[in-house]
């Protein structure tokens, strides 16, 4: 298969699970999102293929790019959610780019291939552009700059971690668009990470959602966004002002996200869960038909 | 009560350059009067937020509470307008217990309290006791925004700025705090502007929006009005995105 292809990855902090049999799917041109809030494990499984964990985490499981086995870095490349942390603010945009350019061994035109980049990327004015600094550009032309840096090392993944969060609200639906554009035109996978299930909408394919390092629920987004099978998926969905009727009561889920530290037995959201029966205390659902619940997967 | 700012300008100035971050806002905010206003990053809308809490110099303009100016305003005016700030983690010192926390205003406005009042501020934002004793790092960011709020909360202001309230929080705990301050504001009658960049905030908080763009206010009128006929580019653009 064209793409990547994750198989029962873990990431663990000594006794701690933190990612615990993640599994995921990217056809190439394909862009498919992965959705979890803080402590999900969206990130970590990411940041495992990129080899970039955290001291003392470890990782394990197996992965296929393009149907060949993969280790390391090649043919990955990320974009993270702070644009003007990401950028170097002491040298200018085409510097940059002709920096990874040239580690690529490209040689030539570099200049015109730098101008191409940021065509590439809907930037206005490309050319003139290539003397700026990060910081004489706006928010959203930052993350173009970081998403043309991207591209340079022409991957076949880009990993897109939160990518609009630190965006106006007024550009983030274009940089998504941008996104799932590039994906297409490129023959890439993009592995968008976000905390927001909503946004995902519009801007992707396929869709996993993550909660406390497992995947509860995945398939097109679609599917899952109109007819979503796990009490959390329901229950997140549910809970967005966008979703209620205004001034009304919002549904919403008790309690916090559990910490990496707390031991859950069995369904990791059934202390939380409307629907929790006994056998969800003890028993540990798995992905099955695409659903990580006792309840589901029994009809 | 009423606040209420007239031609509000506030000016900064770095590195030789002049930059006008607020240019000339006017606004009102009545009793029990539910207030977002919204903008992008560097639309001025925190300068405009610290300059009505009298925190910020004003280079033109005046803010007053009940008539009387915020800038140089005595304690007793400051206790009826209280800010809850975005920053959740950074708004606590990481030394001191909840307990220390919430004794803090009353101490600083020398207002009488024991242990029972601590605790009813706390289950005033659904928080047990047990907290009182512990740090801020031993509390989720759910919880220390309610610490916050329980904080704001205690002299029984009548008025609460809040800046970005839910933004920091995991979605799933967005909508707890957002229904703890609508019951708050029905039980107490509270005014409060929120500043956020998020629409569907204010759609579900607020009865009327105020737009700011580049330091001005674009755009004002009840949530429904903006939602359904937007009239500023800038608002037609963030409506559109939702």
């Amino acid at each position: 298969m064209k793409g990547l292809e994750v198989t029962g990855l873990r990431v663990e902090l000594g006794p701690l699970s933190l990612v615990d049999d993640f599994s995921f799917s990217l056809g190439a041109g394909r862009v498919h999102a992965v959705v979890g809030e803080s402590g999900s494990g969206k990130s970590l499984s990411a940041l495992a293929l990129l080899e970039l964990l955290p001291e003392g985490a470890t990782s394990s499981g197996v992965v296929t790019l393009d149907g060949q086995p993969h280790r390391g870095r090649a043919g990955l490349a990320m974009v993270l959610q702070e644009p003007l942390s990401a950028l170097n603010p002491v040298i200018s945009i085409g510097e940059q780019l002709r920096e990874t350019l040239v580690a690529r061994g490209e040689t030539g035109d570099l200049r015109g291939r730098c101008v191409a980049l940021l065509k590439e990327v809907g930037l206005d004015d490309a050319e003139a552009r290539l003397g700026s600094f990060s910081h004489q550009l706006s928010g959203g032309q930052r993350q173009r700059v970081a998403i043309a840096c991207a591209l340079a090392a022409a991957p076949r993944v880009l990993i897109a971690d939160e990518p609009t969060t630190a965006l106006d609200a007024s550009m983030r639906g274009v940089i998504l668009a941008l996104l799932r554009r590039l994906a297409k035109e490129r023959e890439m996978g993009v592995w968008l990470i976000t905390h927001d299930l909503h946004s995902v909408r519009e801007a992707s394919d396929e869709l996993t959602v993550m909660y406390a390092g497992r995947v509860v629920e995945r398939g097109p987004t679609a599917k899952v966004l109109g007819h979503p099978r796990h009490p959390y998926t329901v229950a997140l969905l549910a809970s967005s002002p966008r979703a209620t009727t205004p001034g009304t009561r919002l549904p919403s889920i008790p309690g916090a996200v559990p910490l990496a530290r707390e031991v859950i037995s069995g369904c990791r959201f059934h202390p939380r869960c409307p629907r929790a029966v006994e056998r969800c205390r003890v028993e540990r659902p798995l992905l099955k038909d695409d659903v990580a619940c006792l309840l589901e997967s029994s009809p | 009560m009423t606040l209420s700012a007239t031609d509000v300008k506030v000016r900064y100035r770095s590195a030789g350059r002049v930059v006008d971050a607020v240019r000339g806002v006017s606004l009102q905010v009545d009793r029990g009067e539910r207030v977002g206003l919204i903008g992008e990053s560097g639309s001025g809308k925190s300068s405009l937020a610290r300059a009505l809490l009298g925190l910020e110099p004003l280079a033109g303009g005046v803010v007053q509470f009940d008539g009387q100016p915020m800038h140089g305003a005595p304690r007793a005016l400051r206790r009826r307008f209280q800010p809850v700030f975005q920053d959740v983690g950074a708004a606590l010192d990481p030394r001191q217990r909840i307990r220390d926390v919430l004794a803090e205003p009353f101490e600083i406005h020398g207002v009488r309290f024991d242990d029972e009042t601590l605790e009813a501020l706390l289950a005033q934002v659904q928080l047990s006791a047990e907290l009182l004793e512990r740090l801020p790092r031993e509390l989720s960011v759910g919880q220390r925004q309610r610490v916050n709020l329980a904080r704001a909360l205690a002299l029984e202001p009548e008025l609460l700025l809040l800046d970005e309230p839910v933004s920091a929080l995991d979605v799933s705990v967005q909508a707890q705090v957002i229904n703890l301050l609508q019951e708050l504001v029905r039980s107490r009658n509270l005014a409060f502007l929120v500043i956020t960049h998020d629409l569907d905030v204010v759609a579900h908080l607020c009865e009327r929006v105020l737009v700011m763009f580049e330091g001005q206010l674009v755009e004002a009128g009840p949530v429904a009005q903006i939602l359904e006929r937007p009239a500023h580019p800038y608002t037609q653009q963030l409506v559109g995105a939702r």
